[in-house]
């Protein structure tokens, strides 16, 4: 496995005199293989950026491993940090605060690689960097344009180009398309896929438009408040989810009809807070499922987080 | 009845490098109750047609042409009628949630600004109203929203917040810009909801600006394409989506996740520059000697409008 993802929590707490706890990723474990994608799909403020960031180890997790390569990653310090950091990359949701105002294009495009100081020649650079260029369907006027004076689609070539200037092992994109129009994001999605099969990188692809999802996945996972609540191949969920959640989300999908029908707006918990997630939304919901479900295989491949999932 | 009526405008701005030309002798009719849906690339002019008709462009823009609301040209109006109309007759919903509310004001008051300016209330009946409106739109426990600031709602409940005060002064015609962008499934398919319920409620027409083909074909009842400033396509929802006749019209169904995700090459030109033939030549697959240099008109092919010379 290229990636591997061991019980990582992430709390936060809020609150001075009455701290309270929150748990915004609960116990995570999935891996992805080279050259495969895991799709990640749930509603916002479901955690899916915040996994995005913490296996990058932009924001410290409270608890868990991440493996590359069977090597641990977020206790590395110093160059062997550094190091990890050029393998694993994030292309963020929000295309004009993705690259520095003040930089030129090339010089944004430069600055990974000499920060990893992977660049042997200025020649050799250039080279090379004409060659990225033309990978991801940009011409050379662009080099001396800042960041202002580039569409949203470019820029989200800009940064691919950089991304894939440092020749990474393992990267997140997390909702790329979702600032972008269907021609651009079909652009954008097609030069990613390209490039990550050619150079066999394992993409983690976050996104809540599940037609997006399935096109680009191999495997998707449904988050549903900080828990992975289903994992199947991406046709097999599409077809036959089987998580009152995602059957949820590939329904409103398909259909866009509102069927978010719910018994009880209060998002709360039951008490005692060790009930289901999904307990207060689900439409199924009994006296078993007041205890947590893990996550079981009900059929190959596919795993469910549900007491009454059918099999 | 034709409640509005757009007839040869055109919108630009100045600037340092030239003049950007962002609409392009656009000529468009809404209906009484009717939804419009106006469909684009980021950058093809569709926003800015949404505030030419409100007037809420910045001050390097020059609007000609003629708007007609109810026997009114808009572009001849003073400010202060212009202001009776914003809100009063033409409603907007504007396009982010989280920056389109005034962060230092409590939700209720937002809502009671536009029912004591349009509606003439008192104080206390404003407030009552407002809190009547939230419900309608689904929020429970309306009254404490209306007490509670914007970081406080979620992103779903600041947009029916939002809803509710575009809805304060019963316009006739409310224009939603961009109202799914960025969204979750499951709220964007509440949004969608949110519109159908403002519109059933209230009988307003709906200008719906948009590059989401799903939610536009929920809402509409005719669609109009934009590309590059100018409406290249107008028809029926249902034929433009099963028929399309425009090159970019297919192109742009074909790019949707669901048809495969071919996207259309190159990137369309920019609004500055001048092209006497069509706008879409460089891209197109179907081109012709004749479509570089001819300037293409507006003809109907199968009872859509379509600006091309060899659409089938």
């Amino acid at each position: 496995m290229l990636i591997r993802v061991e019980n990582l929590c992430k709390h936060y707490k809020t609150g001075n005199m009455h701290a309270k706890q929150q748990s915004v990723l609960e116990q995570l474990n999935f891996s992805i293989a080279q050259g495969q994608t895991l799709g990640l799909i749930g509603e916002s403020g479901c955690g899916k950026s915040t996994l995005a960031r913490t296996m990058l180890g932009l924001t410290p997790p409270s608890g868990g491993k991440i493996f590359l390569n069977e090597q641990e990653v977020l206790t590395q310090r110093g160059s062997l940090k550094k190091e990890f950091c050029g393998k694993m990359q994030i292309i963020f949701q929000h295309p004009e605060s993705a690259l520095n105002p003040r930089m030129k294009i090339a010089q944004s495009l430069a600055e990974p690689r000499r920060i990893q100081q992977r660049y042997a020649k200025n020649l050799a650079a250039q080279e090379d960097m004409d060659s990225l260029l033309k990978q991801v369907g940009l011409s050379e006027e662009h080099l001396s344009r800042y960041p202002h004076e580039l569409s949203g689609g470019q820029i989200q070539r800009v940064v691919l180009a950089r991304i894939l200037s440092l020749n990474p092992e393992f990267l997140v994109a997390d909702e790329p398309t979702s600032m972008l129009d269907v021609s651009v994001q079909a652009q954008v999605l097609h030069i990613l896929k390209e490039n990550q099969k050619k150079h066999g990188i394992g993409l983690l692809f976050i996104s809540h438009d599940l037609e997006v999802v399935r096109w680009m996945s191999d495997q998707i996972a449904v988050m549903y408040k900080g828990q992975i609540v289903e994992m199947a191949p991406a046709a097999d969920l599409y077809n036959h989810p089987r998580h009152p959640y995602s059957q949820l989300l590939v329904e409103s999908s398909l259909a866009h009809q509102p069927v978010w029908e719910t018994k009880n707006t209060e998002p709360l918990r039951p008490e005692g807070g060790n009930s289901c997630q999904f307990f207060q939304h689900c439409c199924q919901s009994e006296e078993a499922c007041k205890n947590k479900p893990e996550l079981h295989e009900k059929a190959p491949g596919h795993t469910v987080a549900c007491w009454k999932a059918s099999l | 009845m034709t409640l509005l009526s757009i007839k040869n405008l055109n919108t630009a701005f100045k600037t340092r490098n030239g003049e950007v030309q962002a609409c392009r002798n656009i000529d468009l009719d809404i209906e009484v109750g009717q939804t419009v849906g106006i469909i684009g690339e980021t950058g093809c002019g569709k926003s800015v047609l949404g505030m030419s008709i409100l007037k809420l462009l910045p001050y390097n823009a020059r609007v000609t042409g003629e708007i007609r609301y109810l026997e009114q040209n808009l572009l001849t109006l003073s400010d202060q009628a212009m202001r009776e109309i914003r809100g009063g007759g033409i409603g907007l919903l504007p396009q982010s949630p989280s920056t389109s509310l005034n962060p230092a004001m409590k939700i209720g008051t937002q809502i009671e600004e536009g029912l004591v300016l349009h509606r003439k209330m008192g104080k206390p009946a404003a407030k009552q109203k407002a809190v009547d409106m939230l419900t309608f739109l689904g929020i429970k426990k309306a009254k404490k929203v209306s007490e509670q600031f914007p970081h406080q709602l979620s992103g779903g409940m600041k947009q029916r917040a939002l809803a509710a005060i575009s809805i304060t002064g019963e316009p006739r015609l409310l224009i939603a810009d961009e109202p799914t962008k960025g969204l979750d499934a499951i709220v964007k398919t509440q949004v969608v909801e949110l519109l159908k319920q403002l519109k059933a409620e209230t009988g307003a027409a709906l200008l719906l600006i948009t590059h989401d083909l799903k939610v536009a074909e929920c809402l509409c009842d005719k669609i109009v394409v934009m590309y590059s400033g100018e409406i290249i396509e107008m028809a029926a929802t249902q034929k433009i989506l099963k028929k399309p006749a425009h090159p970019y019209t297919k192109g742009l169904l074909q790019s949707l996740p669901e048809a495969g995700m071919t996207p259309i090459p190159g990137q369309s030109p920019s609004l500055s520059q001048v092209i006497s033939g069509c706008r879409f030549y460089d891209r197109c697959e179907i081109r012709q000697a004749a479509c570089r240099y001819q300037r293409v008109p507006l003809s109907v092919v199968n009872g859509s409008q379509v600006r091309c010379l060899y659409a089938d």
